[in-house]
């Protein structure tokens, strides 16, 4: 028996972003360029009420304008996982906030007394 | 659109697949018919050659397409084939989906058109629940 570690050369996701949360007010182009989504790990442990994160493909966003083209829902006080083994791409920017309720636009709030953290694997 | 939900006899899988052939602009309301439980994967396979948000409530009773707000949007390029792996299970008490091709809540304009050498040319939805 023996243990092989070989580095990937061409990884398929080498960029892993932490987002922590706990407004409304949008992160902007958080990988820095056009790619593609391959996971997003939410972690709403500190909140006793659901979360919404809401993602749009857009360097410059404004969350109370622009509508989720992702929204990616965690239960209160859980952490939630979605893997996309293909990958969602993004080709201009991937700009994400949190909210506390379902709705678009000016109709959204984040009502969370705790951080929300936010982990995402990309390109 | 055609909606066929297969389940399993509970003592050999206790998994449901739910599989919509034609997806459009018309809510799928209560896909497996009654029964709460937990979604595990999605997949979304859009052979229309326009780019669509795939919506998801996971409480409503009732949802209006244009209306309700979703729990779940994804976005999807035209042709493009995509799954989404929840491994811890996200409940729902009762599941409905629709697409359209505006992402914003109040959007009720349907997928169309047929993307090159796609199969069906349709946008089909596949969810695996327990």
């Amino acid at each position: 028996m023996s243990t092989t570690l070989a580095t990937v050369a061409s990884p398929l996701a080498d960029k892993l972003i932490t987002l922590v949360l706990s407004t409304s007010t949008e992160e902007d182009n958080v990988s820095g360029s056009s790619g593609q989504l391959y996971g997003i790990e939410i972690d709403n442990t500190l909140n006793t009420v659901a979360c919404y994160i809401k993602a749009v493909n857009i360097a410059d966003a404004t969350s109370t304008s622009h509508s989720a083209m992702w929204k990616f829902y965690a239960p209160a006080s859980t952490k939630q996982t979605y893997m996309i083994p293909t990958g969602t791409a993004f080709s201009v920017g991937f700009s994400a906030w949190a909210t506390t309720t379902a709705a678009n636009g000016t109709a959204q709030a984040f009502d969370g007394t705790g951080n929300i953290t936010v982990t995402l694997l990309c390109d | 659109m055609a909606l066929t939900t297969a389940s399993f006899d509970s003592s050999v899988f206790t998994y449901r697949i739910v599989d919509q052939s034609d997806t459009v602009a018309t809510a799928n309301i209560d896909v497996t018919g009654g029964k709460s439980g937990n979604v595990y994967a999605i997949d979304i396979d859009n052979g229309r050659n326009v780019s669509c948000a795939i919506k998801f409530t996971l409480t409503s009773a009732t949802p209006v397409v244009g209306t309700t707000s979703p729990d779940i949007v994804v976005w999807h390029t035209a042709g493009q084939r995509t799954q989404y792996l929840m491994p811890a299970g996200l409940a729902f008490t009762v599941l409905s989906f629709w697409a359209t091709t505006e992402e914003a809540d109040s959007g009720t304009t349907a997928p169309s058109g047929a993307y090159t050498n796609h199969a069906t040319g349709k946008l089909i939805v596949t969810v695996t629940t327990s």
